[in-house]
């Protein structure tokens, strides 16, 4: 496993032709989720056309700000902008469709042959006696996963398989974001020890979004409220140069000598980024262990009039969104 | 949508449908119907005899050969015969006794004869007769070979008479070929109507036990829901109480999908899949009976399994548990029924090995099964409790014991308790 460049939490679309079994399913889903429930595959399949679209400009946006980097543009403050910019709008863009193999108006197969411009992950519900269909589907590659609707786990194997495929990180955004990290650091995020130790950090602080990038290196990262973080990485061979740099602005030699050990980061490149509003600060560093060398980092928050801010959070995104009903129309 | 796919599959084995099925060598083995064919033979052979020497005169009686023929009438009539029709034993020797009052005895006669008014139309009324009593394919082999005995007999024995004119014997050979095509072709459409009847009595069933599995898996759900709505409140006084709901909720379902897939394999009885490997006996026993939804503890603790002497078989396992599943359920009805205080043992299960044969024994202490019964309880559709079972469950398991190149058998009396023996080939290490 290696470190997703990118992760954001969106949406989930469950389309099943029986009322009951699809409200229940809504009912059951974990309460962090945003779930939409179909009952008609049409509706399924146009709300599902439409997002391409706005999935395609939301990538075209992101691509913009690695191009505009490479013309001298910081990626900081442009994250931070595309952020507040698309306000709550990339959550409600679909992650994985959950879809029924029997409806009796088009079967679940046929519905997603319809999507196949529709880069989301698909997982199937069989019924016992599908489960041929199924498998050559899942051969054919038309879908990432089926899940017996009779199997008695059927909560517990579903979000497992959900939660799973939101994990997975989208192959466009690893392609756009890969373009800022030299070929050391993308090593460093392939590894599986150190893509670990990442992982449980990004849960501990309750981070939801997230980006790497290479120059400044390090991960920005959002949290349910709207809060930016900022995760500096610094190589062992790279503390004597940030060292240098602390010395150089004036940081009393306590502190370079902290830098220098280890024991302590400054987000030096981060007021870079920012400008003189931010302060910058020497925060304790944590060792994120990696198979050979390890990584220093640590943790610095950015302001919140730099950040997007809880009224375009996930949380309040959550919200609005109410309670699970299905989609009449 | 689930009905097309689900006759899919119970036509994919269609052609091979009749070729294959059981021997049925007594159509409708009804003790009264075997009594009434004794009957008629016992006094249809001296009405006849008298008929045919003393007042419409033919050229060949036997009065002997009518008298072994009554006795074999008679023979129907005497209770082990007329009532143990499950018994294979009995279906040959009853099978033997037809073959020779019908198409043995009536070509005979029809030879000695040299044919005629009186044997002609007496010779196509038995073929007919014939095909009606027993499965086409045995009516078939039994007319053809019948009549060659005969035929060797008569050139054997030459009672004396002459044979006929060249002339009639192409009539005479026109109007029997008539009417046997006749009654094989009545034979095999009502075979296959009969089959027909099963099948789709057999793909309703499936369908709608299918059918049925949706709604369990939403009521499922509903478990699910309300043990979260427990975890998210878990200080609310009724916490526990509902927590308990949602699991019994959930037992009931995991109960609902067992019979399920029982009735499910039960109603494939005409198309088992014919894969096989190893089983051992005693293994298979403890997992079934854990494993079995019981409706109370008391019903789980009356099970007792002996294992005397552990074989391994040759047979499809699921199929295998299902046989026992099925045993198991009957056993626990008959218990039931029986008001049964639930004693331990009252449910025995036994593993042995005798005369070189594995042995798998089902017993015990309910109901029982009355003696007229037994004959009919492995037919598809008998049901010796007509409001609550549907009958195949014994089918199934005579199908798939069969099919493992065994045997099942049953002994029981009315309020005795009832014992099902699995008789077993051992697998060679």
């Amino acid at each position: 496993m290696s470190f997703s460049l990118y992760r954001r939490p969106g949406g989930l679309v469950f389309l099943d032709d029986d009322r009951d079994y699809l409200e229940m399913l809504g009912e059951v889903m974990p309460p962090d989720w945003y779930v939409r429930l179909l009952l008609r595959p049409i509706a399924c399949i146009d709300l599902l056309q439409q997002e391409i679209a706005s999935r395609e400009a939301d990538a075209w946006a992101q691509q913009a700000i690695v191009n505009r980097w490479r013309e001298g543009d910081l990626l900081i403050p442009q994250i931070l902008q595309y952020w507040r910019a698309d306000g709550a709008a990339r959550f409600a863009l679909t992650q994985v469709a959950v879809v029924d193999y029997a409806m009796p108006a088009m079967s679940g197969l046929r519905v997603l042959g319809e999507l196949t411009r529709w880069p989301g992950a698909r997982i199937l519900l069989t019924g016992r006696a599908d489960e041929q269909l199924a498998v050559s589907a899942f051969n054919r590659g038309l879908i990432n996963q089926f899940i017996p609707k009779q199997s008695p786990d059927i909560r517990l194997r579903l979000t497992s398989a959900i939660q799973d495929l939101r994990q997975h990180p989208d192959e466009r955004h690893q392609q756009i974001w890969r373009a800022t990290l030299s070929p050391v650091q993308h090593a460093l995020l392939c590894e599986p020890l150190m893509a670990q130790s990442l992982e449980d950090l990004m849960r501990r602080q309750g981070w939801i979004e997230h980006v790497v990038i290479g120059a400044p290196f390090g991960v920005l990262a959002l949290n349910a409220e709207g809060g930016v973080s900022w995760l500096q990485l610094e190589h062992a061979e790279s503390l004597q140069e940030l060292a240098e740099m602390a010395l150089s602005q004036g940081w009393d030699a306590a502190i370079t000598q902290d830098i220098r050990s280890g024991k302590k980061l400054i987000d030096l490149e981060l007021q870079l980024a920012l400008g003189d509003s931010h302060q910058p600060q020497a925060s304790a560093s944590l060792a994120i262990a990696g198979a050979d060398a390890g990584l220093y980092a640590a943790i610095f928050a950015v302001g919140e009039s730099f950040s997007p801010g809880l009224a375009s959070s996930y949380e309040r995104f959550l919200a609005q969104q109410g309670e699970r009903r299905l989609q009449e129309d | 949508m689930t009905q097309t796919r689900v006759n899919a599959r119970f036509s994919r084995h269609a052609p091979r449908r009749w070729t294959l099925a059981p021997l049925e060598p007594i159509l409708h083995p009804s003790p009264w119907r075997l009594r009434l064919l004794g009957l008629a033979l016992l006094g249809g052979n001296p009405l006849f005899y008298w008929i045919w020497s003393s007042w419409l005169r033919q050229p060949y009686e036997n009065p002997w050969l009518r008298a072994l023929m009554s006795l074999m009438g008679l023979a129907l009539l005497t209770k082990p015969l007329s009532r143990n029709l499950a018994s294979r034993r009995i279906r040959i020797v009853v099978s033997t006794i037809m073959w020779i009052e019908l198409p043995l005895f009536f070509s005979w006669m029809y030879l000695c004869n040299a044919g005629g008014a009186a044997w002609l139309p007496s010779v196509c009324a038995i073929v007919l007769v014939y095909y009606h009593l027993t499965d086409w394919r045995i009516a078939t082999i039994g007319t053809v070979s019948g009549a060659l005995v005969a035929w060797g007999l008569f050139h054997l024995v030459d009672p004396g008479n002459s044979v006929m004119p060249g002339r009639e014997y192409a009539l005479d050979a026109v109007v029997i070929a008539f009417s046997w095509g006749s009654a094989l072709m009545l034979g095999v459409s009502s075979a296959s109507l009969r089959r027909d009847h099963l099948a789709y009595t057999l793909t309703t069933m499936g369908i709608m036990a299918h059918e049925l599995r949706t709604p369990l898996s939403t009521a499922a759900l509903i478990g699910d829901a309300i043990q979260m709505e427990v975890q998210r409140q878990p200080a609310h006084p009724r916490a526990a109480k509902l927590d308990q709901l949602g699991q019994r909720l959930h037992a009931l379902v995991r109960n609902m999908n067992h019979q399920i897939d029982t009735q499910i394999a039960n109603a494939k009885l005409l198309q088992l899949p014919s894969h096989t490997e190893r089983v051992c006996a005693a293994s298979l026993v403890k997992e079934v009976t854990a494993a079995y939804p019981y409706a109370s503890s008391r019903q789980r603790d009356c099970v007792k399994v002996l294992i005397h002497d552990d074989f391994t078989f040759c047979a499809s396992p699921t199929q295998f548990s299902q046989v026992l599943d099925n045993l198991i359920k009957n056993a626990l009805h008959s218990l039931t029924a029986a008001d049964s205080p639930w004693h331990a043992g009252a449910l025995r299960i036994e593993v042995d090995q005798v005369k070189m044969q594995g042995r798998i024994v089902v017993a015990d202490d309910g109901m029982g099964i009355e003696p007229a019964l037994l004959q009919q309880i492995f037919k598809p559709f008998f049901s010796s409790n007509r409001s609550t079972g549907h009958g195949l469950g014994l089918a199934f398991c005579q199908q798939v014991v069969q099919s493992a190149g065994g045997s099942i058998q049953v002994k029981s009396g009315y309020a005795v308790g009832a014992v099902f023996t699995l008789i077993l080939p051992i697998a060679k290490a």
